[in-house]
């Protein structure tokens, strides 16, 4: 017989990561089958965290769960990381398991990110996290989650052509500038979140594990390395990232990357690079420091095999 | 640069909590890349179960002492068909018809799927020929010590997303064998 006493752990004053052993093991529970199943979605107990939930907590909560002594931990938000949000989970990534932080992707084991993935290619022993509003690809086309979760198990995606068919009736092009829907493994359509188009390839074979965590909507999916994930495209109208052409970073002379279009009181615009970390490289760079600046998904615009 | 507001207020982990975290890392690595042999902290099938069960999953093991172990968690020690987890430290020809009655999951729910932890001796034996997420191309294992009609089991009841997650565990060596991938057994058991 298992006495009471026996099922009790030691007080501490937190646990390790800030979130309990129970939480900890119900994420890994669920992260496994999402690495098992790539693109499908596994409900998970989303926990209270101390912050709101739509700010990145199913994020948070992967990040927590991963997180160890020896990690080297970057957050960021539509590729900044000293946006308000990025630095406030990167102090409390930090300040609940004492791992060192970072800005610099080549030197980071886990990246929580909310909405970009970085320029720099992430490599095997990479972790990367994203957080995800709304998980359901379907939600456009059917608002009940019970029918949704029907038509994901019969592989009913019509409905999703239908959309992206309208968008091109309707504009004469894919409108759909985020989140663009995506076939894993050729069988489950999911939600890349809302990275940028120009972010969509760089999960297709990767070579680093990607976790998405939606802790608002309860789901956590997966894609595992090398594994396809092809955007949504008819034979006749291929994919598309965004055009980044003609486009030179103010900071940093930079082009060919995915850059932040800043309005200007004169109406036209001026550019810099989204990511914040590689902009930051190479600039140091440009001051004449000594950096290392990793391989790129891209180069001058073009998306490298 | 990266600084810390406030100060860091988390406690090293444990020993309990060193040893989940690195059998969890070793299980996730695993099953990411399927084939590839990962490290876990201490030999056997217990430290695995250990870093996913609680109260409220269940788990099968005919193993008295892996059943001690489980049972601190607060998982429910229950049957071959109904149980979550599975822990086999052999599958033979008396100890396969408990690893065959695994749930495969449901089609709405396919996560609802037994995940199986089996020993095996990695390195020699047969030759099963793995490709499929995870995978760059091909990867070979071998693997002795399973009854190989298993394979042809785990094939019968795959119909993906539905299927068996498996680890194979030999010492401290783990290897993952998730659903998604394609599984050519030499020789193909008959």
């Amino acid at each position: 017989m298992t006495a009471l006493r026996d099922l009790v752990r030691p007080w501490q004053r937190y646990s390790y990561g800030f979130l309990d052993e129970s939480a900890k093991r119900a994420v890994r529970r669920g992260l496994l089958k999402a690495i098992a199943i790539p693109g499908c979605q596994i409900s998970y107990a989303s926990r209270e965290m101390p912050m709101a939930r739509g700010w990145g907590t199913g994020g948070l909560q992967v990040s927590l769960t991963l997180v160890e002594p020896e990690s080297v931990v970057k957050v960021i938000d539509q590729g900044a990381d000293d946006g308000v949000n990025a630095a406030n989970i990167r102090s409390f990534i930090a300040r609940a398991s004492g791992a060192r932080t970072t800005t610099d992707t080549l030197e980071a084991t886990l990246i929580q990110s909310r909405h970009r993935i970085p320029e720099e290619r992430l490599t095997r022993n990479q972790l990367l996290v994203l957080q995800v509003p709304d998980p359901e690809p379907l939600r456009a086309v059917v608002p009940d989650i019970s029918v949704a979760r029907i038509m994901h198990a019969d592989a009913d995606y019509g409905l999703m052509w239908l959309k992206l068919y309208e968008q091109l009736v309707q504009a004469g092009r894919v409108t759909q500038s985020s989140s663009y829907p995506s076939l894993v493994n050729g069988r489950h359509i999911m939600s890349p979140s809302p990275i940028p188009r120009w972010d969509t390839p760089k999960l297709h074979q990767a070579e680093n594990l990607t976790l998405l965590s939606a802790g608002r909507e309860k789901r956590l999916y997966a894609v595992p390395p090398w594994t396809d994930v092809k955007p949504l495209e008819f034979s006749d109208v291929a994919f598309k990232v965004e055009d980044q052409t003609g486009r030179v970073c103010e900071r940093t002379g930079a082009t060919g990357q995915f850059m932040n279009e800043m309005p200007l009181l004169d109406g036209t615009s001026t550019f810099e690079l989204s990511d914040a970390g590689f902009a930051e490289k190479l600039a140091r760079r440009r001051a004449g420091e000594a950096v290392t600046i990793g391989p790129t998904y891209y180069v001058d615009g073009e998306l490298q095999p | 640069m990266a600084a810390i507001v406030g100060d860091v207020f988390a406690d090293a982990p444990t020993p309990e909590e060193r040893r989940a975290h690195l059998a969890y890392d070793a299980l996730m690595r695993a099953l990411a890349e399927p084939g590839e042999p990962y490290r876990l902290p201490e030999p056997g099938l217990a430290v695995a179960g250990e870093c996913l069960l609680d109260l409220e999953v269940s788990f099968f093991t005919p193993d008295p002492e892996v059943r001690r172990r489980l049972t601190l968690t607060g998982a429910r020690p229950t049957t071959p068909e109904s149980a979550d987890y599975l822990l086999l430290p052999q599958v033979d020809a008396d100890t396969i018809a408990d690893a065959v009655k695994a749930s495969a999951g449901d089609p709405l729910y396919p996560d609802r799927s037994a995940t199986l932890f089996i020993g095996a001796r990695l390195g020699s034996g047969g030759r099963l020929r793995l490709s499929g997420p995870g995978i760059r191309g091909r990867r070979d294992l071998l693997v002795d010590g399973i009854a190989w009609s298993f394979w042809q089991e785990r094939e019968r009841r795959r119909r993906y997303p539905l299927g068996w997650d498996i680890f194979l565990v030999d010492g401290d060596q783990v290897v993952g064998l998730p659903r998604s991938t394609e599984l050519e057994a030499d020789p193909w058991p008959m």
